[in-house]
């Protein structure tokens, strides 16, 4: 196998990434997924994070291979399977920003934005956060983040990545009714979190990428298959215990953690959502945003 | 291209500097942990607020971090202050924990990764009896590894603490025992003065004067053998020298005490470098003084190829064809000083079996 090492900046929000592979696929993927965010190579800027997803050593290319991805010259993960190439380095560059990037309050949770209103979808593991937010995204939503929420601890505003959405297992098939086909990445299958496909929104469901946006609703959802749209609002003192848990440098922040926090649910209608029903849920989430008006 | 150490040596580069050349400066600062560091060198050589947001705001998230830890190091402070006190022994604070509860503004964004006490040898049984009770358990070693530590080094294996993951690196000598030039090791510890007359807290603890501070400093970097964060330890040297030569008289008590101590041969090194890598001025009676202590012309030559190499390119991006002939001739020297051989050679051999048959799962599990 012929060496084919090309580094790329990637623009996504705040942030400058400089990729650099060897492995084809993430060419592919770069190419299909980052098209609108590839930057000139020409041109000299600052570059915030230096990222590298390469085939392992040259005997696992022929011996089940492997992916290698580095932050700044470290290993910080074990090696994958070749074949999740594309996976792992979204998952890289989640890690690189959730533990990096403290000048932001960080929470683990999807981000979108509906007539200049920040939304924030919190929700465990599994329970329907992509794709609640990649069928909002599909209706008209403009998307932030899937996977975290960067807040300005100075102005509380919301700042987007714009980055493909992470859709695991059944939510591959379920997107597909409001996705064309070339939107969803290959399978990366038999991760630690099942099957995964990155899905690509359009690219007028992401812009302005650069403008950040107040945070006005926070919602705690839990896909319930036998209900098809429950809500209640949510408790403030609960909710920010919530968003403590959700976050992932609190202790970090001390004081200005709590503050960041306290703001958040100050400022938010707070709703807990248990739905099966992606309609349902949207058209409840338009009540909410319009009733405030 | 522009590294790391250039900026350290003189920050007022850093305006001058392409946006692309600032990238690999953060990124190597971040490899070497001295992003928070770097903060504070921009403000206090006057180029902090001249600098784009997109670098000044990775100096400040990075700056949450020290600030964190340094809270943490207070509190962990007072509860050492408790046990120490309660059992009546000695304790001094070494490097990084002694530079920061002494409030020395020079090391003001220096990360550590562990507390540093020296303690004396004969009351660590109790000691050591307390600090379980407290619930600092030793980090996971072999036996091996635990009688190696025990026997033949200068601290117990390293202590964690099961709740709040504090790591402390309990001393109870401050040189190998191994050391075949083993210097009068009670000489070192008697120089000691109250952590109490260098910050406002109200503690029983001590720190090395400055220089004891100083020797066994430069004896701990010139006697290792890996050199990962050998810029750092390097700077913190520069750091000391210069925080401490605003007092006259700090040449004269250095040279005092490397005489009575002898083995001068680590501060000579660390006066070489930091004068030719970061710029650092030595008074030149200091110099004469120091010249006895000056290996020969071959080791000499060796001597600047190698830690030339690993003080200005040990990041990735910068290594240079021999970076690794350097590194192999420290890491042998470093245990060649530490270690004679009868000891080395049964030493090395075990540890070279260990890694070629158990596989060492070093990296953390994705999340």
């Amino acid at each position: 196998m012929l060496p084919n090492k090309k580094e790329y900046h990637i623009n996504v929000g705040p942030f400058n990434f400089s990729v650099i592979s060897n492995i084809s696929t993430v060419h592919e993927y770069l190419n299909s997924h980052y098209s609108q965010y590839l930057l000139d190579m020409a041109n000299s800027r600052f570059i915030d994070y230096h990222v590298e997803v390469n085939h392992g050593a040259w005997y696992r290319q022929l011996y089940r291979p492997q992916a290698i991805f580095k932050f700044n010259q470290h290993i910080p993960f074990k090696p994958l399977p070749a074949d999740q190439a594309h996976a792992f380095l979204e998952w890289g560059m989640n890690w690189v920003i959730a533990s990096q990037a403290n000048h932001f309050f960080m929470l683990h949770a999807a981000v979108v934005e509906k007539d200049g209103k920040g939304i924030i979808i919190s929700a465990p593991s599994g329970s329907g956060k992509s794709t609640l937010c990649a069928y909002l995204v599909s209706q008209g939503w403009r998307l932030l983040s899937d996977e975290i929420a960067l807040i300005d601890p100075e102005t509380m505003l919301l700042y987007g990545l714009g980055r493909p959405i992470n859709l695991k297992n059944k939510s591959i098939q379920l997107m597909q009714r409001y996705y064309p086909r070339e939107h969803f990445s290959s399978i990366a299958s038999d991760t630690h979190k099942g099957s995964v496909s990155l899905l690509r929104p359009k690219a007028d469901h992401i812009q302005p990428l650069n403008i950040p946006v107040a945070a006005r609703h926070v919602i705690f959802v839990n896909y319930n298959p036998s209900e098809e749209c429950y809500a209640e609002p949510v408790d403030k003192a609960l909710a920010l215990t919530e968003i403590v848990k959700n976050s992932f440098n609190f202790s970090l922040f001390g004081t200005d953690g709590f503050e960041c926090a306290r703001k958040l649910v100050a400022q938010t209608n707070i709703s807990y959502i248990e739905y099966n029903n992606f309609s349902a849920c949207e058209q409840f989430l338009l009540d909410e945003i319009n009733k405030e008006t | 291209m522009t590294k790391l150490i250039d900026v350290l040596a003189n920050p007022q580069i850093i305006p001058t500097l392409s946006l692309e050349d600032l990238s690999f400066i953060i990124a190597e600062a971040r490899y070497f942990n001295m992003l928070a560091q770097l903060k504070y060198i921009c403000q206090v050589d006057g180029v902090w607020d001249n600098l784009p947001s997109c670098l000044k705001r990775h100096m400040s998230a990075a700056n949450r971090t020290f600030i964190n830890q340094h809270l943490h190091l207070q509190h962990e402070a007072k509860l050492f202050e408790t046990l120490f006190s309660s059992l009546h022994v000695e304790w001094i604070y070494l490097k990084g924990s002694a530079y920061h509860l002494a409030n020395f503004p020079e090391f003001q964004g220096r990360l550590m990764a562990d507390i540093d006490i020296l303690v004396e040898e004969q009351q660590l049984p109790k000691i050591e009896k307390r600090l379980k009770e407290q619930g600092w358990l030793p980090t996971k070693l072999s036996d091996y590894d635990q009688n190696f530590y025990r026997q033949w080094s200068q601290e117990i294996p390293p202590l964690r603490h099961i709740k709040r993951q504090t790591e402390l690196d309990l001393h109870f000598n401050i040189l190998p025992k191994t050391l075949r030039e083993a210097p009068d090791q009670n000489l070192l510890m008697a120089q000691t003065v109250n952590l109490s007359d260098s910050s406002e807290n109200h503690s029983s603890a001590k720190i090395l004067t400055p220089p004891a501070m100083v020797i066994h400093s430069a004896i701990h970097l010139f006697y290792e053998s890996e050199y990962h964060k050998g810029l750092r330890d390097l700077y913190d040297l520069y750091l000391l020298f210069n925080k401490f030569a605003a007092e006259p008289s700090f040449w004269t008590h250095l040279e005092q005490l490397q005489t009575k101590f002898g083995d001068g041969r680590s501060t000579y090194y660390a006066l070489r470098y930091c004068h030719d890598l970061l710029g650092l001025s030595v008074p030149a009676g200091t110099v004469v003084f120091y010249q006895r202590y000056q290996p020969n012309r071959l080791s000499r030559l060796i001597a600047d190829f190698t830690f030339r190499h690993v003080f200005c390119y040990s990041y990735p991006a910068h290594k240079r064809p021999m970076q690794k002939l350097a590194e192999v001739i420290l890491y042998c020297r470093g245990h060649l000083k530490r270690m004679p051989l009868r000891l080395l050679i049964p030493h090395l051999g075990r540890k070279l079996l260990l890694t070629l048959f158990l596989k060492a799962n070093k990296e953390s599990s994705l999340i």
